[in-house]
C-alpha cells in the first residue's frame, strides 16, 4: 500500500463513493463472443463444485448442480455436462476438425489471433481456486469410459491452465472480478473489507449520499460471494435435502425429484454470484476512460503463452500414434514442475511478464508513470543544456544532455542506469553522472537511441538545442523486460551459473534449520 | 461453554491493543454473547458438511493403527521407514477410548514415564505415532478449562542416555496445494502447532518428564490431497519462532489474568456484569478485527462516528496519526493548519 493508495483512500471517503485509479484501464474490452462469465458454489470442507454457472455475459447463464459431490461419480458427470462451454471459449482443439487442428498447430498465428481477446470472468479469488481444484481432482481422471476419461481429462488440464494463468502478472485473460474493481477504483474502506464484490458494487452505485453507499455496502457484505455458502443457510436448507437424497437411494424416482430440490436451493446462490460478476464486467465496460494505449505487447504475451503452455500440448496429446508415456510430458502436472528448470523457467516467464507489463503500461497512463516517480524509479526537470561531448579525434562525440531536477525526490536509479522519455520511449538515455548540490539534482544524461527524426518523426532531433533547452521532461528506467526473457532459455543450459542447484541428480540436500539467535552479535559470530 | 485456551489465546493475539477484546479473551467472555447482548446479528458456527468432513478425515488417518498417516509420514521422512506402533489417546467421542480429556492426560503421562524407563531395543521399539494426547496448560486457576488435545505426536527413539525425540503434528482439513495452499489458514496452522510445543515443553516440565525427552522445534502439519480423502503431510515445518510466540503470550496472557472481573468464576454462563465490563472496555478498531470478532462492524461504525482513522484502513491511521478523518478532509479542503502535526500532514497531502 503506498501513501498515493492511502491519500487517494481519504479522498474517496471524501467524495462519498469509489473514485478512478489511473487514466486508463489495463486490459481490453472484448465483445461478449470472448467472454464467459463462471462461478461455483462449493459443499463446506469439499474442495470441488457443488454447482456451477457458466456462460455469455449477454445471454442468462446455464448452471449444473450435483445432488451430492461426495459422490465421485455423480461429480463427474456433472462436470462433464459443465465442460463443453469451458472448453469451446478455450478453443479445445478436440473441438476442432482435424485438419483445422492441424493447421493452427503448425501455423501458431490463426489461433492467437482466435484466443486472442479471450476473456474469463469470475466473481473473486476463491473461484480461481475452484479451477486449480478441478485441475487436481481431473488432469489425473482415469476411472470410466475412455471417452469420458478423455473430457475430464481435458477439463481439468484446462481449468487447470487458466488457474495458472491468472497467476501470470498482468495477464489480461482471467478476470477476477473483484481485483480488477480494486484495480479500477479506490474505495473508501479498509483494505479487508474490500475482498467482497457486492461490498465493492455497492460503493459504486451513482447518485447515493456516502451514508447510503455505505449502508447498502454493509448490507450486502452479508450475504457470502465466495464459493462457501452460508452456514446457516446449509443447516437450514441444504443438509436437510442432502440427507433425504442419501436416503433415497433405493427410490430413483424420489432421490430424482430431491435431487431438483437441492439444485432449486443452488441456483439462486449461484445466480448470485454470476450476476454481480457480470454487473462488476458492465460497470468496468461503461467505465469512461479507455483502455491502456500500450496493451498490444501484453496481449500479444498472453496470446503466445496460451499457445505455447496450453494449446499446443493439447493439440499434440490428439496425435493417436503417442504413447500414453509420450502423452504424459505434453501434460502439466498439478502437482509438481517435475523438474527444478522448468519451475525455475515459469519464474523467469512470470518475471519477465511483469516487467513488460510495467514497462509498458507506464507510457500509457499518466497515474502510472506518476506512481514510478514516486518510487523512486525516475526523475523530472528541466533541460538546461544539450550539447555534443568533445572526443579528441572525433568529429562528433555522444549528445549529453543535462537536466536540473529536485533533490527533495526520491531516486533509486544509480549511474549506468538506462532510461526512456515518458511520451517518446524510443528516446533513450544512460545516466553519465548524478550531482547534487543543495535543493538542485543535476542528471547527465548520454542519449543512445531514438536521436534522429528517422527513428522518432514526431520530435524534435536529440541534438536540437533551441527545442529542448528550458523544456521540462520525465524519464523513467528503461524496462529490462528483454534480459529476464533471456533466462527463460539460459536456465535450460546444464552448464551455466546455478545449474548445480537446477540440473543436479540426486538434487542437493536442503540446509539444516538454524537455531533462533535473539542476540544478533551472538548470530554474526556464531556464522564466522 | 467454555471455549479453548488456544482459541482465546489467539483471540488475544489477533487485537491485544483493544482492552475489550484483551478482557474477552483472557477472562472467557465470548464476544458472540456480547454482540447478541447488545442486539447485533451474529452469524456463527460451522457448517455441518465442513464438521463432518474434518472428523471423517481424522478418522480415516488414524484408522487401522494409524496406517494412511504412518504411510504419509514415513513418505515426508518425518518418520523412519520402519516405524511402527500407535498409541490412541483421543476421547470417546472422537473414536477413541477415553472419556474425558482428564483421562486421556493421565494415561498419557503414565505412558510417557513408562517411555522414558525403557533401554535397549525395547526403547528403540517404541510406538511413533500418538494420537490425541492431552496436555494441561500453565495457570489453571486463572485460565480454567487449561487441558487441551494435541492432534498428534511423533516418538523418536534414541539410545540413552539422549532422550527421546516428541514431535508435535497438527491436522488440518484443508488442501494443500504447495505454494498455493492459503496462507493465512498455514500460518494459523504453525502458530497452533508452536503452543503446543511450548505447552508440551512445560508439561514435561512439571510433570518432571523434562530430562527424558526433547521436544523438537520443527513439527509437521497433516492437510488433505486436494479432491482426496487422503493425508498430505509437511514436514520439517519450523516451529521455533512459534513456540516463543506462544510462551509470550502465555506470560502476557497469565499477568492480565490477574486482574479479576466482578463476578469472575468458573462455570459456564457468561452473567450480564462480566458482559457488560466487555461492552464498557475502550476499544480500538483494527483490521483484523473483520476476521475474529463479533463486535467488528459494530466497532467500526463507532470509529467512523468519532472520525478515527484506522477505521478506513490501519496505514490511513498511521498515515493521519492523532488527525481525526473529520479533520483531515478539512484539511484537504484547504483549512489553515493549526500545528506542526497538521502541517505535516497538509505537506504530505499537498
Ligand atoms: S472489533 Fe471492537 S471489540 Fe473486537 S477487537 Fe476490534 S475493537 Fe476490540
Amino acid at each position: 500500500m503506498s501513501r498515493h493508495d492511502v491519500f487517494e483512500r481519504l479522498r474517496a471517503w471524501d467524495e462519498g463513493g469509489a473514485i478512478p485509479n489511473g487514466h486508463t484501464l489495463p486490459w481490453l474490452r472484448a465483445t461478449a463472443a470472448d467472454r464467459l462469465v463462471l462461478a461455483f458454489v462449493r459443499m463446506g470442507g469439499e474442495s470441488s463444485p457443488w454447482g456451477i454457472a457458466i456462460g455469455r455475459p449477454d445471454a442468462p447463464p446455464e448452471f449444473f448442480t450435483c445432488a451430492e459431490p461426495r459422490n465421485a461419480d455423480l461429480h463427474a458427470a456433472f462436470v462433464l455436462a459443465a465442460a463443453d462451454a469451458l472448453l469451446r471459449h478455450v478453443e479445445h482443439p478436440s473441438l476442432l476438425p482435424d485438419d483445422e487442428r492441424l493447421m493452427l498447430l503448425a501455423m501458431e498465428a490463426p489461433l492467437r489471433a482466435r484466443v486472442r481477446l479471450r476473456q474469463l470472468w469470475v466473481p473473486g479469488p476463491s473461484h480461481l481456486d475452484m479451477l486449480h481444484f478441478l485441475d487436481f481432482r481431473y488432469t489425473h481422471a482415469n476411472t470410466g469410459e475412455p471417452k469420458v476419461v478423455r473430457r475430464l481429462q481435458a477439463f481439468g488440464r484446462a481449468c487447470g491452465w487458466l488457474f495458472r494463468e491468472s497467476t501470470r502478472p498482468g495477464q489480461v485473460r482471467v478476470f477476477d472480478a473483484t481485483a480488477r474493481l480494486r484495480r479500477a477504483y479506490t474505495f473508501p474502506a479498509e483494505p479487508a473489507r474490500q475482498s467482497h464484490l457486492g461490498y465493492l458494487l455497492a460503493w459504486l452505485v451513482p447518485g447515493r449520499t456516502r451514508d447510503e453507499r455505505l449502508a447498502d455496502a454493509r448490507e450486502r457484505e452479508g450475504l457470502p460471494v465466495s464459493v462457501t455458502m452460508s452456514p446457516a443457510y446449509e443447516r437450514a436448507v441444504l443438509e436437510p435435502l442432502v440427507t433425504r437424497y442419501n436416503a433415497a437411494r433405493d427410490d430413483a424416482p424420489a432421490q430424482a425429484a430431491v435431487a431438483r430440490e437441492i439444485h432449486d436451493a443452488l441456483v439462486p446462490e449461484l445466480r448470485r454470484r454470476w450476476e454481480l460478476t457480470a454487473q462488476a464486467m458492465s460497470i468496468l465496460d461503461a467505465d469512461t476512460r479507455e483502455s491502456n494505449p500500450h496493451l498490444d505487447a501484453v496481449i500479444d504475451l498472453g496470446s503466445a503463452e496460451c499457445f505455447h503452455e496450453y494449446w499446443k500440448n493439447e493439440a499434440k496429446g490428439l496425435d493417436p500414434s503417442l504413447s500414453d508415456e509420450q502423452r504424459r510430458y505434453l501434460v502439466h502436472d498439478p502437482e509438481t514442475d517435475y523438474a527444478p528448470a522448468r519451475a525455475a523457467r515459469r519464474y523467469f516467464a512470470h518475471l519477465h511478464a511483469a516487467e513488460l507489463a510495467a514497462g509498458e503500461l507506464v507510457h500509457g497512463d499518466a497515474t502510472l508513470a506518476e506512481q514510478s516517480l514516486d518510487a523512486g524509479n525516475g526523475f523530472r526537470g528541466t533541460i538546461r543544456a544539450v550539447e555534443r561531448e568533445a572526443i579528441a579525434g572525433k568529429k562528433s562525440g555522444p549528445i549529453l544532455w543535462t537536466i536540473e531536477c529536485s533533490a527533495d525526490d526520491s531516486l533509486r536509479l544509480r549511474e549506468e542506469t538506462s532510461v526512456c522519455l515518458v511520451g517518446a520511449r524510443k528516446r533513450i538515455g544512460r545516466i553519465r553522472s548524478l550531482v547534487t548540490v543543495g535543493a538542485v539534482r543535476t542528471v547527465v544524461l548520454q542519449m543512445t537511441d531514438g536521436l534522429t527524426r528517422r527513428a522518432l518523426p514526431d520530435v524534435p532531433e536529440a541534438a536540437d538545442v533551441a527545442a529542448h533547452v528550458g523544456t521540462t521532461v520525465t524519464f523513467l528506467e528503461q524496462a529490462a523486460a528483454g534480459f529476464t526473457q533471456m533466462k527463460i532459455f539460459r536456465v535450460g543450459h546444464t552448464d551455466g551459473p546455478g545449474a548445480w542447484l537446477t540440473h543436479a541428480a540426486p538434487l542437493p540436500e536442503p540446509s539444516p534449520p538454524v537455531r533462533i539467535q535473539a542476540n544478533l552479535l551472538e548470530l554474526v559470530k556464531s556464522l564466522q | 461453554m467454555r471455549r479453548d485456551v488456544r482459541r482465546r489465546l489467539e483471540q488475544y493475539a489477533s487485537n491485544p491493543r483493544c482492552e475489550a477484546n484483551v478482557i474477552s479473551a483472557v477472562h472467557d467472555v465470548p464476544m458472540e454473547a456480547v454482540a447478541r447482548s447488545l442486539g447485533f446479528e451474529v452469524a456463527v458456527g460451522q457448517s455441518p458438511f465442513a464438521l463432518l468432513r474434518g472428523q471423517q478425515f481424522e478418522r480415516s488417518i488414524f484408522r487401522d493403527d494409524a496406517v494412511r498417516l504412518r504411510r504419509a509420514l514415513i513418505t515426508q521422512k518425518v518418520l523412519p521407514a520402519n516405524a511402527a506402533g500407535f498409541v490412541d489417546f483421543r476421547m470417546a467421542r472422537n473414536d477413541g477410548p477415553y472419556p474425558n480429556l482428564d483421562a486421556s492426560r493421565a494415561a498419557f503421562l503414565q505412558r510417557l514415564g513408562a517411555f522414558a524407563k525403557t533401554v535397549g531395543e525395547a526403547r528403540l521399539q517404541l510406538p511413533t505415532i500418538l494420537a490425541g494426547p492431552t496436555l494441561m496448560v500453565p495457570g489453571k486457576a486463572i485460565l480454567p478449562d487449561g487441558l487441551f488435545a494435541i492432534d498428534v505426536l511423533t516418538v523418536h527413539p534414541q539410545p540413552r542416555p539422549a532422550p527421546i525425540v516428541l514431535r508435535v503434528g497438527e491436522v488440518k482439513v484443508y488442501p494443500d496445494r504447495g505454494g498455493f495452499t492459503d496462507a493465512a489458514e498455514l500460518s494459523s496452522t504453525r502458530a497452533q502447532a508452536g503452543l503446543y510445543v511450548h505447552a508440551l515443553r512445560v508439561e514435561l516440565q512439571q510433570s518432571k518428564l523434562a530430562q527424558h525427552f526433547a521436544v523438537a522445534d520443527d513439527g509437521f502439519l497433516v492437510l488433505t490431497r486436494p479432491s482426496f480423502n487422503l493425508p498430505s503431510v509437511r514436514g520439517a515445518e519450523d516451529l521455533q519462532h512459534q513456540a516463543e510466540r506462544a510462551a509470550v503470550m502465555f506470560d502476557r496472557v497469565l499477568r492480565i489474568a490477574e486482574r479479576t472481573l466482578p463476578a469472575d468464576s468458573a462455570t459456564d454462563d457468561v452473567p450480564t456484569t462480566r458482559r457488560q465490563a466487555v461492552v464498557d472496555a475502550p476499544k480500538q478498531y483494527a483490521d483484523g478485527c473483520l476476521a475474529f470478532c463479533e463486535l467488528a462492524a459494530h466497532c467500526q461504525q463507532e470509529a467512523l462516528a468519532r472520525g478515527l482513522p484506522a477505521a478506513l484502513g490501519d496505514d490511513l491511521g498511521r498515515f493521519l496519526g492523532p488527525i481525526t478523518l473529520h479533520r483531515a478532509l478539512e484539511l484537504l479542503h484547504g483549512a489553515a493548519p493549526q500545528h506542526d502535526v497538521e502541517r505535516d500532514l497538509v505537506a504530505r497531502i499537498s
